[in-house]
């Protein structure tokens, strides 16, 4: 696994040799990632694909156009991806006008089986999936969003202020509201799920 | 919320780790995003770190240990060698790559290299290094040229090394065209795209060196260029339904530069003064006869819009045309050293056998074409009983 340092020296290698196994580097930790963030943000896989393949693209493009300029290198690559794919799903459902959904039940059928887990593990992950599922989309956006990025893909509430545009306490204090709600959603009975 | 209840619901979050892309989707698009970084990239141009000592020391054992295991085939240490060559001197590798022969990394570029060329995951990926190298020669002479150097012993090697990996790359080239025809239609498009530079390259190391040994090295390394050119215009042919205007006239290019070198080569094989007569000489002349009959044949077959038995003919006479030049380019050089009256040959440049006025070509079209010596066989008609 990559340390911050080792990702300093990547973004080093990037911009000042030219590097483009460096930036292979950074697309494989962070690929699966975005994907994994966009995809509790869209209707389907296709389109978390989609979105994923774009941020890395956006990347790429905002590398090469500022590479020369010291003040617009990216000093912290998650960050910047992790707003960057925020920005293209805004953009994404401003051209789509419609209401996005956390997951629905196309999407928990996409959910790839990790080949090396028993079938009582394969089953206990479909079951919390779709218990997250129902309690995730019974949350706000802003909390539902903050969770994701805190538990699911684990960044500090720097981080995460960062990317939302809030100071670091009002992330703790919101994070700290979140979980509640999402406790209140879990503890509601369980809708059926219609497709079974 | 007790801490319990969060610690439980903070690792139910934690399960939705589990939902990923698919590798192949990931590797692909990788593929792809790494295709336009690399073409939109800049050449490298930072320059060696201020510890290059320490590095160059580190590099240098860590490249015994490549070497050794690789000598010993071990390929997991080979392995952990690269990685601990990387790891430690990315910044000297990444120098070696500018090296040029006589510089202190230059063996470090050409070991990494050749690993790449060992790592490559499929004849495609393999073809597709070996032209990068064969280009990273033909750079290296240009850049030899502009050093004060004696690069004499090293352009030989250089230009020995182009030709080297141009066969090698020709011959997979074939094979992979034998069993995946896109595959191989678009690796016959890159190296028809890069072959001018590639003469152009050779040719301007041929008048710059005015050494025999170099100059026959850059004639063979140009033959190799010609004829791999042929089999990249072969498969082209082959997978195009109709050719386009510009495959035709390189197709008619070649057939106007190879009778043009036949003309040269008889001229020479006239002014041989005594040896005009001896065994090689009438053997080179019978053989210039065959040769201009052929392509004379492929002329009217390119005309008639036969692509593909043009191309056969041009392939099957290549090498006959080569052993004609290559038989008056010897004749020259003997004629040269016993100090016989050598008619137009210049005694100070070696010859070329790319060089003739490509507009006296048609001529040589319409004279009439002897009948074939019964000692030479002639591979027009084995072609032309193709499938009758």
């Amino acid at each position: 696994m990559q340390t911050f340092w080792q990702e300093k020296l990547l973004l080093q290698r990037l911009y000042n040799d030219r590097d483009a196994e460096a930036f292979g580097q950074l697309y494989d930790r962070y690929a699966p990632k975005i994907y994994r963030y966009v995809y509790f943000k869209v209707a389907t896989a296709t389109e978390a694909e989609d979105l994923t393949a774009e941020v890395f693209l956006k990347t790429w493009e905002y590398v090469l156009r500022h590479g020369q300029e010291k003040d617009k290198r990216i000093q912290n690559f998650r960050a910047f991806v992790y707003q960057l794919a925020r920005n293209l799903i805004v953009d994404h459902y401003r051209r789509k006008a419609e209401r996005y959904l956390l997951v629905d039940e196309t999407t928990l059928n996409n959910v790839p089986e990790a080949p090396e887990r028993n079938p009582y593990a394969v089953a206990a992950v479909g079951s919390d999936i779709e218990i997250m599922n129902q309690a995730l989309r019974g949350l706000k956006d802003d909390y539902r969003e903050l969770i994701i990025l805190r538990y699911i893909e684990e960044l500090s509430t720097s981080e995460i202020a960062t990317i939302v545009g809030k100071n670091s306490g009002a992330v703790r204090v919101s994070l700290h509201r979140a979980m509640s709600a999402l406790r209140e959603e879990m503890s509601k009975p369980q809708k059926p799920n219609v497709n079974s | 919320m007790s801490i319990r209840e969060r610690h439980n619901l903070k690792k139910q979050l934690r399960g939705l780790q589990a939902i990923a892309p698919s590798p192949r989707w990931l590797a692909a698009r990788r593929e792809v995003l790494l295709q336009q970084v690399r073409s939109q990239m800049k050449p490298m141009v930072k320059p060696v770190v201020p510890a290059w000592r320490e590095q160059l020391l580190a590099l240098q054992s860590a490249y015994s240990a490549l070497v050794s295991a690789i000598a010993a085939r071990s390929i997991a240490v080979a392995t952990l060698a690269v990685v601990a060559l990387f790891a430690t001197s990315g910044y000297v590798v990444a120098a070696a790559d500018k090296s040029i022969p006589g510089d202190a990394l230059y063996p470090v570029k050409l070991s990494v290299e050749n690993y790449r060329l060992r790592l490559a995951r499929s004849p495609q990926d393999s073809v597709g290094l070996q032209i990068e190298f064969a280009n990273r020669r033909l750079h290296e002479l240009a850049a030899l040229q502009g050093t004060d150097r004696d690069t004499l012993p090293q352009a030989e090697l250089l230009v020995t090394d182009f030709e080297t990996r141009m066969k090698s790359a020709a011959a997979t080239s074939t094979e992979i065209a034998a069993t995946s025809p896109e595959e191989g239609l678009e690796i016959a498009r890159l190296f028809d795209g890069r072959v001018a530079e590639y003469q152009h390259s050779l040719e301007a190391t041929g008048q710059a060196t005015k050494t025999a040994g170099v100059s026959k090295r850059v004639n063979k390394a140009l033959t190799a260029v010609n004829k791999a050119s042929t089999e990249a215009l072969k498969v082209i042919v082959t997978q195009d339904s109709k050719p386009t205007p510009e495959v035709t006239a390189k197709l008619d290019g070649k057939i106007k530069e190879a009778e043009a070198a036949l003309k040269v080569a008889d001229e020479r094989l006239s002014t041989g003064g005594v040896k005009a007569k001896s065994d090689t000489n009438k053997k080179a002349k019978e053989q210039s006869v065959v040769a201009k009959t052929n392509l004379a044949e492929a002329k009217k077959k390119l005309t008639e819009g036969d692509f593909q038995a043009a191309i056969a003919i041009l392939q099957s006479v290549e090498d006959l045309v080569t052993e004609v030049v290559n038989s008056a380019d010897d004749e020259a050089e003997e004629a040269e050293k016993t100090d016989e009256p050598t008619g137009e040959v210049k005694g100070d440049e070696a010859p070329d056998s790319t060089e003739a006025p490509a507009s006296e070509s048609s001529s040589t079209s319409n004279d009439p074409a002897p009948a074939a010596s019964s000692s030479i066989v002639s591979p027009l008609s084995k072609i032309l009983n193709l499938g009758r």
